[in-house]
């Protein structure tokens, strides 16, 4: 049974493979096979295409300058394919490579043939490559509407935002980044193209190393440590922004009693009374009030994090 | 009629371009910013200056309407931008806000296939408010004193807090900026070979809110100094080319601290004496000492490979090795002259943590509708700081106290990970995905020494339609600990049956969904939803529930080049609850009838809304647009029923809302000149039990002195004028 699915995703996937773009199969009993598409230079596309090559110069992608863009190599055609048959008969279906109508991973496929390096290197098997994006999902060559890295928004958060609407919205509480601000990017934290951390994080191996990359003070290691903290920072911040002070996913104390119930204070049920009466273990930064070091302490009396 | 045409041609390449339509709607997302002027540019200018002025008038809470940026009143250069490019070469240069807390310069140099050089001048204001207050007056860095008359004064009873040190307060300018200046370098020696270094100093400088407590009854906030820099260097070497990349790199940080410790009075007294218990008045010393952030080094080594195989694979590699480093010399046990000297376990820190981390993957595609990625990666942090013994500590100064712990637990873990998945491309516009995490961690110190988190998901994506795109994705995870160790919590008089909830046993249910739809070529509809379940079955105590329940809409409609409208609207729901049980060392430990619950629920609404108006006349455009964000956070308490507690008197709700409405035009004047003006209104409405002026209603409130750091409603109207000359 097994082996039979398998030949069925594989006849399927050839199936597929033959209706995608490039080298055309034959089926069988049919006239001789079609010679290969021939490389004809971008003067020929652009007499037809004149507006996508005035698009392109102002971009990498358009100066022969560059070594490694397209305009250096086949222009057009380095990134379209060989273009013979589309100038013969346009309206050929798969005579020429156009990135809306080929499968993501096989439009991804053309840009990783040169931008394989830094950032990019480690898009195969990333997140988003996961998901079935492409390149072409979230960047324009012909018609970039962002200052810089041609995406298909003016910024990125308005890109971001078409799936992590959730996490775009955060930022517009009252507790958050300074993305609104403009002082960061969602590509501040993260690399859409793929990275060695979880959440598609740019900096580091865990999210603690991209946390410390910008507040290196809490990096320590500190002679008493707060485990959670060390083990994770989003246990109890929300970097995205929340509704709460220094973005905590809950206010103090209940977000401390998550953890701390032991007895006396930290067990103690501190409602609208203890709101009445000031005490200082709800009111202004509750626990914090006390336990400032809550991210590690360098102090030898500091084992509750208070000094 | 070109700029018309070029309008039209870039629609519809949007259009025809891809699935994703980032319009009208999702630009509300965004902070409202100045209305962008550049449309009066073409692409063969090579400068624009934006610059005029803005008055801003603030009713309220000035340090939270500018918590993060600068929007003084004054002549404005908002925005600068040059750029000169030559055939093998481009210099461009930026600055934003010139002149005000938040601004920021930059250039950039590039010749072609050679050098590329940037530099950046940064500067991102953190701004608490100006209407904090304070006794304390800093002596010197990090050193706080009140007057020691006063001191006197309260120490002998003839005054008290509130009367002594009433007369001393003033006006704290709570505020700290970070500025961050960068420099990267990046050299292609060949075509396939990349050199780069990146060099980053960023300096911290002013105040933050600081806890600094002397007992239960006598905590104390003050205004504690931030002084520090941080040095971030990172090189690398790179071979790449499609078949392969080589890629060696080393990151170094150096953090240090002008003010590593703070010392400060305390109000209640003027001279040492020791108490019993930190339940006591906080009357123990006549100062007290902390720890501010000490210096430390981070330095990482890596290696990173990657190579193309047969069949669409490639295999990929990385490797790195750090060090976390922090040896500052250790303060005593207490600054209490009344206290005995405590011998020091070691006289500094000797700190570090080891950090090895790899990274392996393997991803292929045998046919172009078959994918498949394979994944394992290794975090390991060891943390080698020896054990830093502590029989007796001195507890805030004022008392000496027995370590229920022996001293440090100097914490460390493991992280495996190993992911799975396989992608099916049935037709070339979709895939169905199907995969398989699993994390394993070991962990010291902690309840679990070992926690499995099983991932099972599955997830159908289309892409590349014309007339929209769909995403799906359900994830299901279980989480189970092994090598269960009460005795943790035992020793430190925890409930046994509480389970930290970052570590419990944990099952998750997620579901979201991501819909885009241009039923026309000038109407886009989207929405999103996200459900997200997590039961602790396990946790008898801590977090138990936690819930997410998240829902977008949003409409697009642009009939023409010269109209576009946009609409959001999204609802999140967030609901978590916590056992807990209030008890003294005893009986009551044990004591069922003494369990009580929190159930916090938390409803956002979001809503943005505009109207642009790009082309009302020729030269003419315009932009309103309206932003609302709501929540309610309701934080519950339950009892049991035969409840031996009192009976709760429940919190306000917390409630947090933000309308900021806008109204902009531009006129061109000429080809090379654009005025722009437009006014915006912010309004910022607040209701919290712990932070609201109803409540933090006295910087010297009894038992608590604090620097009236409160959340407080604004209103704020800010008008600007602007003209931009672009050549």
């Amino acid at each position: 049974m097994a082996a039979a699915w398998a030949a069925a995703v594989l006849t399927t996937s050839a199936a597929i493979a033959g209706a995608g773009p490039g080298p055309q199969r034959n089926a069988p009993g049919a006239a001789a096979p079609e010679p290969p598409a021939e490389y004809i230079g971008s003067d020929n596309c652009l007499g037809c295409h004149s507006d996508k090559g005035a698009q392109m110069e102002g971009t990498l992608h358009g100066k022969a300058a560059v070594p490694r863009s397209p305009a250096a190599g086949r222009g057009c055609e380095s990134c379209h394919g060989p273009g013979s048959r589309h100038l013969s008969d346009p309206s050929v279906p798969g005579s020429i490579r156009r990135f809306d109508q080929v499968a993501a991973r096989e439009a991804s496929q053309t840009c990783l043939g040169c931008h394989t390096r830094s950032s990019h290197a480690l898009w195969e098997g990333s997140t988003h490559d996961a998901r079935n994006l492409s390149c072409v999902t979230c960047h324009s060559v012909h018609a970039p509407r962002s200052a810089r890295a041609q995406l298909k928004a003016a910024s990125e958060p308005e890109l971001c935002v078409t799936c992590h609407r959730t996490q775009v919205l955060k930022t517009r509480r009252v507790s958050h980044m300074p993305v609104q601000e403009g002082k960061m990017a969602c590509s501040s934290c993260h690399n859409p193209h793929g990275s060695t951390n979880v959440r598609l994080l740019r900096v580091g191996n865990w999210i603690n190393e991209s946390c410390v990359s910008c507040h290196a003070e809490k990096r320590g290691p500190f002679l008493f440590e707060h485990a959670a903290g060390r083990e994770s920072c989003v246990s109890c911040h929300d970097p995205h922004g929340s509704s709460n002070d220094r973005m905590l996913v809950a206010k103090t104390p209940m977000l401390c009693q998550r953890c701390h119930i032991g007895t006396r204070h930290p067990s103690t049920l501190y409602d609208n009374a203890a709101v009445r009466a000031g005490n200082a273990r709800i009111i202004g930064r509750g626990c914090v009030n006390c336990h400032q070091q809550i991210h590690g302490s360098n102090h030898p009396s500091g084992q509750s994090l208070t000094r | 009629m070109r700029g018309m045409r070029t309008l039209l041609t870039a629609l519809v390449c949007a259009l025809l371009s891809g699935p994703w339509l980032v319009g009208a709607g999702a630009q509300t997302l965004l902070a409202p910013r100045p209305f962008d002027l550049s449309p009066a540019l073409d692409g063969n200018r090579t400068g624009e200056v934006d610059f005029g002025g803005r008055v801003t008038t603030v009713d309220g809470d000035r340090g939270r309407f500018e918590r993060l940026r600068d929007l003084r009143s004054g002549p404005t250069l908002d925005r600068f931008r040059y750029r000169r490019e030559k055939r093998r070469w481009v210099f461009g240069a930026d600055i934003d806000h010139a002149g005000y807390r938040d601004q920021r310069f930059a250039a950039t140099a590039e010749q072609y296939g050679g050098l590329r050089a940037s530099f950046e001048w940064n500067q991102v204001p953190l701004f608490y408010g100006d209407t904090l207050q304070t006794p304390y007056r800093a002596e010197r860095l990090g050193v706080l004193r009140l007057d020691d008359a006063t001191q006197a004064a309260v120490q002998n009873r003839t005054t008290t807090v509130q009367a002594g040190y009433a007369g001393a307060l003033t006006t704290v300018d709570a505020r700290s900026r970070r500025d961050v200046a960068d420099m990267r370098v990046a050299y292609g020696l060949t075509k396939d070979v990349d050199l780069r270094m990146s060099l980053t100093r960023t300096a911290r400088n002013g105040v933050q809110p600081w806890g600094a407590s002397f007992g239960f009854s006598n905590p104390v906030q003050v205004a504690a100094p931030v002084r520090n820099r941080t040095h971030d260097l990172g090189t690398s070497v790179e071979w790449s080319n499609p078949r392969g990349l080589l890629r060696a790199a080393y990151d170094g940080s150096w953090f240090d601290n002008e003010a590593e410790s703070l010392v400060w009075d305390n109000p209640l007294r003027a001279t040492d004496q020791t108490y019993a218990s930190a339940y006591s008045g906080g009357d123990g010393p006549s100062q007290g000492r902390m720890t501010l952030w000490p210096a430390s080094r981070a330095h990482t080594v890596s290696g990173t490979g990657s190579v193309a195989l047969p069949w669409r694979s490639r295999a990929f590699a990385n490797v790195s090795v750090g060090s976390w480093l922090q040896d500052s010399q250790l303060l005593p046990f207490t600054i209490n002259s009344a206290i005995a000297p405590i011998p020091l376990d070691r006289a500094s820190a000797q700190a570090e943590a080891r950090i090895t981390a790899m990274n392996y993957r393997f991803t292929s595609r045998p046919t172009p509708a078959l994918w498949f990625s394979g994944q394992y990666r290794l975090y390991d942090y060891d943390n080698r700081t020896p054990h830093f013994a502590v029989r007796d500590y001195v507890r805030l100064d004022g008392n000496v106290a027995t370590s229920v712990t022996g001293g440090s637990e100097p914490f460390d873990y493991t992280r495996h990970f190993v992911d799975l998945d396989a992608s099916f491309t049935p037709w070339r516009h979709a895939a169905l995905r199907g995969g398989y995490g699993q994390e394993r961690d070991d962990r010291s110190y902690r309840l679990f020494e070992e926690t499995t988190d099983r991932t099972v998901r599955a997830s159908l994506d289309t892409a590349g339609f014309n007339w929209g795109m769909a995403r799906l994705q359900y994830d299901r995870s279980e989480r189970t600990g092994t090598g269960l160790d009460e005795q943790v919590f035992s020793d430190i008089g925890e409930q046994v049956s509480l389970r930290q909830f970052d570590i419990a046993d944990r099952t998750r249910d997620r579901v979201s969904a991501v819909v885009q739809l241009l039923p026309t070529a000038v109407l886009g509809v989207g929405g999103t939803l996200a459900i997200g379940r997590e039961r602790r079955p396990g946790s008898a105590f801590g977090l138990q529930d936690n819930d997410l329940h998240a829902a977008t809409v949003e409409v697009d409609y642009t009939p023409a080049a010269t109209v576009s409208a946009g609409l959001t609207y999204g609802f999140e729901r967030y609901g978590t609850r916590q056992q807990s049980r209030q008890a003294s060392p005893g009986p009551q430990f044990l004591d069922p009838t003494r369990d009580w619950w929190t159930n916090l629920d938390e409803d956002v609404h979001t809503v943005s809304a505009n109207l642009d108006l790009p082309r009302l006349t020729a030269r003419l455009g315009a932009r309103v647009g309206y932003d609302y964000v709501g929540s309610r956070a309701a934080y519950t308490y339950e009892v049991r029923p035969d409840t031996t507690l009192a009976t709760p008197e429940q919190l306000a709700p917390v409630r947090n809302v933000i309308h900021r409405a806008t109204a902009e035009a531009r006129q061109g004047l000429t080809r090379d000149v654009t005025l722009g003006f437009g006014y915006w209104f912010d309004h910022y409405d607040v209701q919290d039990f712990a932070l609201s002026p109803g409540t933090l209603n006295n910087p010297l409130m009894p038992g608590f002195m604090n620097l009236l750091g409160q959340w407080r409603p604004y209103k704020a109207h800010t008008g600007y004028v602007r003209l931009m000359y672009a050549w």
